[in-house]
């Protein structure tokens, strides 16, 4: 997820703040939050400055989790979250009950998402090779080709899925 | 059987695969954990045993193993040389024979599967095949990850996905990998630019030996560096998208360069000729350096040495595979049988 400031870089930090009784996820990279500091982006994103928000800002910054969390200890395997910034593992499944909160500002660090959105458990994994699918997945290639600037390779890939729908055109 | 293996290595690397002048191999591997009990990194003795009976128990009802010809092994079993030596062909990792004590693997007949249990993961699978055929590879793997679902309760939430003990592998735990042998991306420094650009495609790209920037051998891991917030497909694309450019962007590099500088390359083939002939030890740096120039000689047909028969050698050489060779326990020797097995292996080619 981009950062709602820069929209260049990859967001670290992620905060839910209630405006206007609307829910609103604002997403902002770690740069941005030193050049800026939490004031500056609250101004840059016209969010009113309180306590509460600050405090959740703190709470998401990752290195910055307050005492009393580090020493917070998982039910299941008494893995503390100090242990896991030690050595970068968690102790057991329910370590992600446990730490989910603390966990997210992490994972969009490392991961850039914190959200699954692969096979889900049960599914079977098939790559889809349809003319459809196959199309679409070149669409998607022509988007970051172009994205990129690659524009010779884009007229490429255009070339290649027009070849596509013609030959799906005469086969039917 | 994983003895024959080790002496006459796996298939992936004996077969010359599609686009191997760029990409000579490529891998997938998975993690999985079973739900409700610690990670290896923190499990008690009896809960790595749990672990491995439940694992093994669920091996046995699916009929994997003979389905696809599957060994298994007790890592304790072998040698502390068969394990390096199973380490140096990427077939377990150095972090599982680290600990030898309840580790279990399988390994299929071609040595393409492994299936690691008590890694860093209750469950690591991986397959490597020769050449760029992530696509079939993926295809194949999920066909043992999926069958395993069906008898084991692995791990999953439906926010962060499959659950692994490292954050880096959540979500899909997949990784894609390729080893890739680009010596004229090298030569002009142009990887320099590639590797520092392909962190913001999510792509990540290791030296192969993890020493830093330029690897003596030129050859250079390329794998996705995210696992969460993608699909499966997404993942895949991602490494074939870059993967197809890195290849066009050798191609082109190899050509400029032996239409401009070729003096200079045919100098250090020539010269890599010349040590394997004439020295009487070679160090594993060295003769990286010498089989990635003989690889370039090969390629371009300059000389008249299969291709296949330097990847082979570029995992020959290796420290534990070479005392294995020659039945050998003495760190002093390696340099020196290094020097004559590869005289012997390339004599009257080069
Ligand atoms: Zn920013
Ligand atoms: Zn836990």
């Amino acid at each position: 997820m981009l950062c709602d400031i820069c929209k260049k870089r990859e967001a670290t930090i992620y905060v839910t703040e209630v405006i206007n009784s609307e829910k609103k996820n604002l997403y902002i990279c770690n740069i941005c939050i030193s050049k800026l500091g939490i004031k500056g982006i609250l101004k840059e994103l016209n969010i009113p400055y309180d306590e509460n928000i600050l405090k959740k800002f703190l709470e998401m910054m990752p290195g910055m989790v307050e005492e009393e969390k580090k020493e917070k200890s998982c039910p299941v395997c008494n893995l503390k979250f100090v242990d896991f910034e030690k050595s970068g593992y968690l102790g057991c499944p329910n370590c992600y009950e446990t730490f989910k909160d603390e966990l997210k500002p992490i994972l969009l660090n490392l991961q850039g998402n914190f959200k699954h959105i692969g096979k889900k458990k049960g599914e079977k994994f098939t790559l889809d090779t349809s003319l459809e699918s196959e199309i679409k997945r070149l669409k998607r290639e022509l988007e970051y080709a172009i994205e990129e600037e690659r524009y010779e390779d884009a007229a490429k890939i255009r070339d290649k899925i027009n070849k596509l729908i013609k030959d799906d055109k005469i086969n039917n | 059987m994983i003895k024959s293996i080790i002496r006459n290595l796996p298939k992936w690397i004996n077969n010359y695969g599609i686009v191997s002048d760029v990409i000579i191999s490529s891998r997938i591997r998975i993690a999985r954990n079973i739900d409700n009990i610690k990670f290896p990194t923190s499990a008690s003795i009896d809960e790595k045993k749990l672990i491995i009976d439940k694992i093994l128990d669920a091996f046995k009802k699916s009929n994997l193993i003979s389905e696809f010809n599957l060994t298994g092994y007790n890592l304790l079993d072998l040698n502390d040389l068969e394990r390096n030596a199973l380490v140096e062909l990427h077939m377990l990792s150095p972090l599982f024979i680290k600990d030898p004590y309840y580790k279990y693997f399988f390994i299929d007949d071609d040595g393409e599967i492994s299936i690691m249990i008590n890694e860093e993961d209750h469950l690591r699978i991986q397959c490597l095949k020769e050449g760029f055929s992530i696509k079939d590879v993926i295809t194949f793997i999920y066909k043992i990850v999926d069958k395993l679902e069906d008898y084991l309760d692995f791990s999953y939430r439906n926010d962060f996905g499959y659950i692994t003990t490292c954050p880096t592998n959540l979500g899909t735990g997949l990784r894609i990998s390729i080893l890739c042998h680009l010596p004229f991306l090298n030569y002009s420094g142009k990887i320099r630019d590639i590797i520092s650009d392909s962190s913001k495609f999510s792509i990540s790209f290791k030296g192969s030996f993890g020493e830093g920037s330029n690897p003596v051998s030129s050859l250079y891991q390329i794998s996705n560096s995210t696992t969460l917030g993608k699909s499966e497909e997404d993942i895949l694309n991602t490494i074939l998208r870059f993967g197809n450019e890195i290849i066009r962007i050798e191609r082109e590099e190899r050509k400029n360069i032996m239409d401009k500088n070729r003096s200079e390359i045919l100098d250090k083939i020539g010269r890599s000729v010349g040590v394997i002939k004439y020295s009487n030890k070679i160090d594993l740096d060295e003769a990286n350096e010498i089989l990635s120039w003989l690889r370039v000689g090969a390629i371009e047909k300059l000389l008249n040495v299969p291709v296949n028969l330097i990847n082979q050698l570029i995992f020959k050489i290796r420290p534990n595979l070479m005392k294995i060779e020659f039945n050998t326990t003495i760190d002093e020797e390696i340099d020196k049988l290094r020097s004559d097995y590869l005289k012997t292996t390339l004599g009257g080619l080069i």
